[in-house]
């Protein structure tokens, strides 16, 4: 009978245990009450809850690695509708919500895909919308101008390729690759004047780093200018009385040259001994890991140093000058094309100002790899493993 | 059987269930809503919204649920149309407002559009969410970001911004900034109703732009801005410091000026921060005006946050054209408290304070400050202003925080201001000086290191037995270490009883004191300093006598071991910067100049009589210094030109270094202006920045190229009995300047014969005639006194625009294109013209008056002013009293208009009370009541304004006016529709009443003036009643009734003192 009609016998049971239900209704709801009371278990409990919304709102870095894969993966036929739904949906709609570092990877993946098949138009047009996503973004500028390239250059390079060149020199006047492709445009062109031009401003463009510079176990680090201009800095650094050894520069990205090294002694308490500047012979100047090129010296890797002997002093080393020359990236094979066009110009004074201030690296490559080290390069990249 | 258990069994599960549905719907609501703030919060990943949990969200709307009934119950205490100009009242359709959250792609805070009640009217408005991370715009409290129309400013603002972060503490933090004479923007805490309901407590703060620069007196020019910290405006993968990244800073207002050397100079600062040499420190110093670098560190280290104008944001400097230095303008500074430093100082303070001197002075003004707890009393009595006013809306927020951003509290604040105070006074005791005296041959090496944060003066010099001999001290001014020939000596005077046991400089020696500054906290630093003693027998005890530099106090030396290396000094060392040199430089007989000649301040320039000076194409004289120009009638001055076609540039004062520089019977022809170390000089004469320079028969005349014949750009100046002929453009051209235009022929000028923007000098005695543009051009909230002047064939005589405020009298113009013209011309000043013109004729002018609907006139006594241009004199009424303000005696009592042949100077009356009106965000109406049928009173434009409907009304205000003798009450008003008007002057002395009319123009005011005999008086009141049965067309077309209005635009009560002016 109770299996013939269900619904009836459950009305019996639950009208059988009804205040049995109704107690542990009522003791649940007084137990979800001292939950909530109770702070340090309403804590713990809304912490754990917040842990599974946290798992569940994660799910669109999951969506956007699935993506990823589906690229790398060159299943380009099956990334195309996928992307375009978490297009779609994606939250971040501007650049300042959280997830726009993830939204610009999910547009380039995006364009990638429709390059891949075949869709120029939508490729350029998706390259466009990562440009005006986040327009500050240089990095977004150069994909621009290097898909360009790619899909609209015919038998001379696109505009739109240089405007995505100048565009990304803009905000990042000292970016090599850029200027590099910039430049380009016009080389090809013959337009030497334009290449001239740019390239004196790219070696303008301010750009000041700081250089570590160690004696014995001090170190400081001084701001140079990097602009193939030779610049003084001065600093405090004490050495005691007798104290020799060298000053060691560490330039691990930019070329660089020591043109003049003097130092101060430290006056003595009670001692009315005239205090003059010394210079020091930079004959014992040695590089470590530095090919010289030009000028100056260009690092190899990371751990490229500058030697200079310092002779000892009987009062120590109250001040230090240098006189440094710190040289703007630049690769041989582009110098060349650049030298040339100051040539054509018969702009020898300007060759002259220009060859003084660079020091090119062998190839693009190794010139690129050192944009690389410099820390704020790496900013504003998109970090999957990042919570 | 219990009666629970009875009860018990008769419970069904439904009633169970229905019991727990109220807890059970409440917390799944707060859930619900908790889970839904921290999803949005999730979006973002800024400070705010990664600070936020489920757990807190959840208790903070449980604490909010409990406080639900004190919550209810001050807000109902809040009425939307309180008479408060303080409050602000939005009103936006609901469904636009809850887009503020939502925005299509690749868009963030679009501009809404909505409505602002200003008084008892309303204006539309555009609005924006604001703010650059999550806490302005996640919470159900938005900052907002609010403009208004060009033609129709709110209060006088265009935009602000309504931050509902910190409420109390920014706007204390922030407010105290205008103490310190720093160009700060308005800000206040203000009420904010959405659709007449409570909405928050905010920060108004004014928007930074050009209009921001106008109230403060500031040239239009640069305001460069480095504000570009959170997403969407930092550049990602670029270096994000904004001093070592020109291309992050932007402009909020731009010098469109061709001269402008748009963003340049930025880049060279941003080069001289980043230098390490002294060169680089001093291109750096004389780039920014140390004046405001220093008040604003002062200010920053009481308000104990100089760390948040730092390296990423809130990076504000305005460039100032007139003198190409740069001025902080403080933006978002915090009450913190100062002993929990956050991070090291930006870049550009780092290395303002390796200044020696500013450090000094910084300490010397905090030390200023804090005697008599002075700044400690200015804040309190903010914080009590505003708690007394806002006390409760402020407590409402304060019953919702963790839903909204806190909103900041006195208690807190009054604690941080007291810590920081202690910290400093610690600093400023902080004064250790050590010293060694070593004898070497017959030199005693006096070696000194300064080790606190302040320094100490070195004034004298004490003996254990007293010297025999001539004791000399000399300063090592090369810092080479040795004595030598170029040390300079110091002057000692024996003081000491007892055979001269102590010295005391003539001059103290300051030994400055050295910061360091590049760790998070600012620490004392060290500054070492040598002198030479000679003429002490050696083994005699030195002991310096010291003082503290900020307190005057003595200060104790500590022994410094000899043979120690000194180490250098944590900033450039004072003695490292050059002296004033002095001297002075003389010209005379025929000089040819082929390039410019420069003086620099200190330096004196005389210029013989007699002298002529040939100045070749586009070379200038520029003097920071003094000039002494006095030539005769028979042996004048001369500054020409060297070629005959092209102009010289400028002879130009500038800077306070050339403060009272005097040039009588001066030639200055051929001028052309110049462009000086990027300032721009549009004047063939100018003087930028000086005080007191006179201008005594000096003809000026046929300049070229350049706009003025004299420009003065923040200077006081007398141009007395000059001649000015054929002015390329403007002949006299006054820019934020004031002083004395008398007894001046202008004539034929190109364009204005005097121009004025934003000045108030007096022009008196004038003869002003063939202008092609204006005879006297008064603009941009100027407000010069404009007397006996004789106008005559200019292409128009007077114009009056944007706010200013001419006191035009007793004045004669003919025969001109227009007589007088009143516009609104620049929008920025939010407002035409409001002359004064009285006993003035106007005759045979083309066009008597124009007048746009932005413009407002007082008139008395004028003839010849109205359209047909008639000779009737309109309002004349008795101005003994204005002439005795001005300290003017004319010939004769009530003469007619025009000219005043025969006038002399004459005691100046005191002004004994008055009141002028300005719509801020103060009082509704500066303690002025409404009584009976008057509906409306509240400040607008400029004036006091007054609605009465149906029966008499009046409005009155309390005065205290006790007077020994007689006085003179002068109101001045308008009106319209008005059947009847009385001023009343009531109080123990008596009632004095006054009827008066008002005609029917708002627009035209006139005085009305009354005699009030001595005695006490405590209420003064103005009765009026309207014409009944008028009826006016409402915006919906509906007839409806026309009120009576009075516009009060102030008072004054003048007492006749006897002052000789």
């Amino acid at each position: 009978m109770a299996a013939s009609n269900p619904p009836q016998a459950l009305r019996e049971a639950f009208r059988r245990h009804e205040r049995r239900l109704a107690a542990l209704w009522l003791g649940a709801t007084v137990l979800l009450v001292l939950i909530v009371l109770v702070k340090p278990v309403r804590m713990r409990a809304l912490a754990r809850v917040q842990v599974a919304v946290d798992w569940w709102d994660h799910r669109w870095e999951r969506r956007l690695a699935e993506g990823q894969k589906l690229v790398e993966a060159k299943r380009f036929a099956e990334a195309a509708p996928f992307l375009l739904r978490l297009d779609r949906e994606f939250p971040a709609r501007h650049t300042r919500y959280g997830r726009d570092k993830e939204r610009e990877v999910l547009l380039e993946l995006l364009a990638r895909t429709y390059e891949e098949l075949g869709h120029k138009n939508l490729a350029m047009q998706t390259w466009t919308r990562l440009t005006k996503f986040d327009s500050l973004n240089y990095r977004n500028h150069v994909a621009y101008a290097h898909a360009a390239e790619r899909l609209l250059g015919g038998w001379a390079e696109a505009p739109e390729t240089r405007d995505g060149y100048a565009h990304a020199l803009r905000l990042l006047p000292s970016h090599l690759p850029s200027e590099r492709g910039y430049l380009k445009f016009y080389l090809d062109r013959g337009e030497f004047i334009t290449v001239r031009d740019s390239y004196k401003a790219y070696l303008d463009a301010f750009l000041v780093e700081r250089f570590t510079i160690t004696a014995g176990d001090t170190m400081v680090s001084v701001p140079v200018s990097v602009d193939g201009n030779a610049h003084t800095v001065e600093f405090a650094l004490a050495r005691p009385a007798g104290w020799h050894g060298e000053f060691v520069i560490a330039s691990p990205t930019y070329p660089l040259s020591v043109e003049g090294v003097s130092v101060t002694p430290a006056q003595v308490v009670g001692a009315p001994a005239a205090q003059a500047a010394r210079s020091t012979d930079l004959a014992g100047l040695r590089a470590d890991r530095m090919t010289k090129s030009g000028d100056g010296w260009v690092p190899a890797d990371s751990s490229a140093t500058i030697h200079i002997p310092v002779q000892a002093d009987a009062q120590g080393i109250a001040r230090v000058q240098l006189r440094l020359r710190a040289f703007k990236l630049m690769d041989k094979k582009l110098w060349d094309a650049v030298n040339q066009s100051y040539r054509n110009l018969l702009d020898e004074p300007g060759l002259a100002d220009a060859t003084a201030r660079t020091a090119p690296y062998a190839s693009a490559e190794r010139a690129d790899r050192a944009f690389d080290l410099i820390g704020w390069s790496q900013g504003g990249k998109y970090n999957p493993r990042e919570p | 059987m219990s009666r629970l258990r009875r009860l018990w069994m008769r419970v069904r599960f439904r009633d169970a269930f229905l019991f727990s549905l109220i807890p059970l719907v409440a917390i799944a609501l707060m859930f619900s809503a908790s889970l839904n703030d921290y999803l949005r919060a999730r979006d973002f990943d800024d400070w705010y919204s990664r600070e936020q949990s489920l757990p807190l969200l959840f208790s903070a709307r449980a604490k909010a649920l409990v406080m639900l009934p004190k919550s209810l119950h001050l807000r109902d205490s809040f009425a939307s149309d309180a008479r408060d100009a303080g409050i602000i009242r939005l009103e936006v359709p609901g469904q636009r407002w809850d887009s503020l959250e939502f925005e299509g792609p690749g868009v963030w805070a679009p501009w809404l559009s909505g409505q602002l009640r200003y008084g008892t009217t309303t204006m539309k408005v555009r609005f924006r969410k604001r703010g650059d991370n999550s806490v302005h715009w996640l919470t159900d409290k938005r900052s907002l970001t609010i403009r208004t129309p060009r033609d129709n400013f709110y209060k006088s603002y265009r935009a602000f911004g309504l931050s509902g972060k910190e409420v109390l503490t920014s706007y204390l933090a922030n407010q105290l900034g205008h103490d310190f004479g720093l160009v700060t923007p308005s800000t206040a805490v203000t009420p904010v109703f959405l659709n007449n309901r409570f909405y928050g407590t905010y920060r108004f703060v004014e928007t930074v732009d050009e209009s921001f620069l106008r109230p403060y007196d500031r040239m239009p020019g640069n305001i460069f801005a480095g504000d570009a910290a959170e997403r969407g405006e930092y550049q990602k993968g670029v270096s994000r410091g904004l001093f070592g990244n020109p291309s992050l800073w932007k402009r909020a207002s731009k010098n469109d000026r061709w001269t402008s050397d748009t963003s340049r100079q930025l880049v060279r600062l941003l080069h001289d921060v980043a230098g390490t040499t002294f060169e680089d420190h001093q291109r750096m110093m004389n780039r920014l005006d140390r004046g405001e670098w220093t008040r604003l560190l002062a200010y920053l280290f009481l308000v104990g946050d100089p760390y948040h104008m730092d390296g990423i944001h809130n990076q504000l400097l305005y460039e100032d054209p007139s003198t190409q230095l740069l001025h902080p303008v403080p933006w978002d500074i915090r009450l913190l408290p100062l002993q929990h430093p956050e991070k090291p100082l930006s870049p550009l303070f780092q290395g303002v304070l390796r200044d020696p001197f500013l450090a000094d002075s910084v300490m010397r003004i905090i030390a200023r400050r804090l005697e008599g707890d002075a700044f400690y009393k200015t804040a309190d009595s903010l914080l009590r202003t505003t708690e007394a006013r806002y006390g409760n809306y402020l407590e409402y927020d304060r019953l919702r925080v963790g839903l909204i951003p806190s909103v900041g509290n006195a208690a807190e604040a009054r604690d941080v201001l007291r810590g920081n105070a202690k910290l400093l006074r610690q600093w400023l005791a902080s004064d250790q000086v050590a010293f060694a005296a070593t004898s070497a041959a017959s030199v005693t090496v006096l070696d000194f290191e300064t080790r606190g944060y302040v320094g100490a003066d070195l004034v004298g010099f004490s003996f254990d037995h007293a010297p025999t001999g001539t004791v000399t001290l000399r300063r090592d001014a090369n810092l080479d270490g040795a004595l030598d020939a170029s040390d300079p000596a110091i002057t000692l005077q024996a003081t000491g009883a007892g055979g001269a046991t102590q010295l005391t400089l003539a001059q103290p020696v300051t030994l400055y004191p050295a910061w360091e500054t590049s760790e998070a906290a600012v620490r004392a630093g060290h500054m070492p300093y040598r002198l030479f003693l000679t003429g002490v027998p050696a083994g005699t005890r030195v002991v310096p006598v010291l003082v503290n530099r900020a307190t005057g106090k003595p200060t104790q030396s500590v022994p410094w071991t000899a043979g120690d290396l000194v180490r250098e000094g944590t900033a450039w060392h004072p003695w490292h910067f050059a002296e004033p040199s002095h001297s002075l430089h003389r010209l005379s007989g025929n000089v040819h100049l082929t390039q410019t000649l420069k003086i620099p301040a200190g330096d004196t320039l005389v210029i013989e009589p007699g002298t002529t000076m040939h100045l070749a194409p586009d070379v200038s004289v520029l003097s920071r210094g003094l000039v002494l120009a006095r030539g005769t009638a028979a042996q004048p001055i001369r500054v020409l030109a060297d070629s005959s076609t092209k102009p010289w540039g400028t002879f130009a004062l500038q800077g306070h270094g050339a403060d009272s520089s005097i040039f009588t019977n001066v030639e200055f022809a051929t001028g052309g202006g110049a462009l000086i170390d990027r300032i721009e000089y549009t004047g063939m004469v100018n003087v930028h920045r000086g005080d007191g320079s006179v201008w005594d028969h000096v003809y000026f005349h046929d300049n070229l190229r350049s706009d003025d014949s004299f420009h003065a750009l923040h200077s006081r100046v007398h141009i007395t009995n000059s001649r000015f002929l054929n002015a390329n453009g403007d002949a006299i051209d006054f820019d934020i300047s004031t002083g004395d235009i008398l007894n001046n022929r202008i004539e034929n000028s190109g364009n204005d014969a005097i121009d004025l923007m934003t000045s108030t000098p007096r022009i008196v005695n004038n003869q002003i005639t063939g202008s092609g543009d204006k005879g006297i051009s008064v603009g941009e909230a100027s407000r010069p006194f404009i007397f006996n002047n004789f106008i005559d064939s200019c292409l128009i005589a007077i114009e009056v625009k944007d706010r200013s405020e001419p006191l035009i009298l007793n004045n004669r113009i003919t025969r001109n294109g227009t007589g007088l013209r009143e516009r609104r011309k620049n929008w920025r000043y939010g407002g035409g013209g409001w002359a004064t013109v009285a006993q003035t004729v106007f005759e045979k002018n083309k066009v008597p008056r124009v007048r746009d609907l932005y413009s407002r006139l007082t008139l008395n006594g004028v003839s010849g002013l109205d359209s047909s241009g008639s000779s009737r004199v309109v309002s004349a009424g008795d101005l003994t009293w204005l002439y005795r303000l001005e300290g003017i005696a004319p010939p004769a009592p009530n003469t007619a208009p025009g000219l005043l042949p025969d006038w002399k100077g004459a005691p100046l009356d005191s002004v004994l009370d008055q009141q002028t009106f300005k719509d801020d965000l103060g009082a509704v109406s500066d303690g002025w009541m409404l009584a009976g049928g008057v509906n409306r009173l509240e400040k607008r434009r400029d004036a006091l304004v007054s609605e009465v409907e149906r029966r008499p009304g009046s409005i009155a205000r309390a005065v205290t006016w006790k007077l020994a003798r007689p006085a003179t009450l002068v109101l001045e008003l308008s009106g319209r529709d008005l059947s009847a008007a009385r001023v009343v002057v009531s109080g123990p002395g008596g009632t004095v009443r006054l009827p008066f009319t008002t005609g029917s123009d708002l627009a035209t005011a006139r005085f009305v003036t009354v005699a009030v005999p001595a005695g006490g008086y405590d209420r003064l009141a103005i009765e009026i009643e309207p014409i009944t049965g008028l009826t006016k067309l409402d915006a919906k077309g509906l007839t409806v009734l026309r009120g009576g209005r009075l516009d009060l635009r102030g008072y004054r009560l003048l007492l006749s003192s006897g002052t000789q002016k």
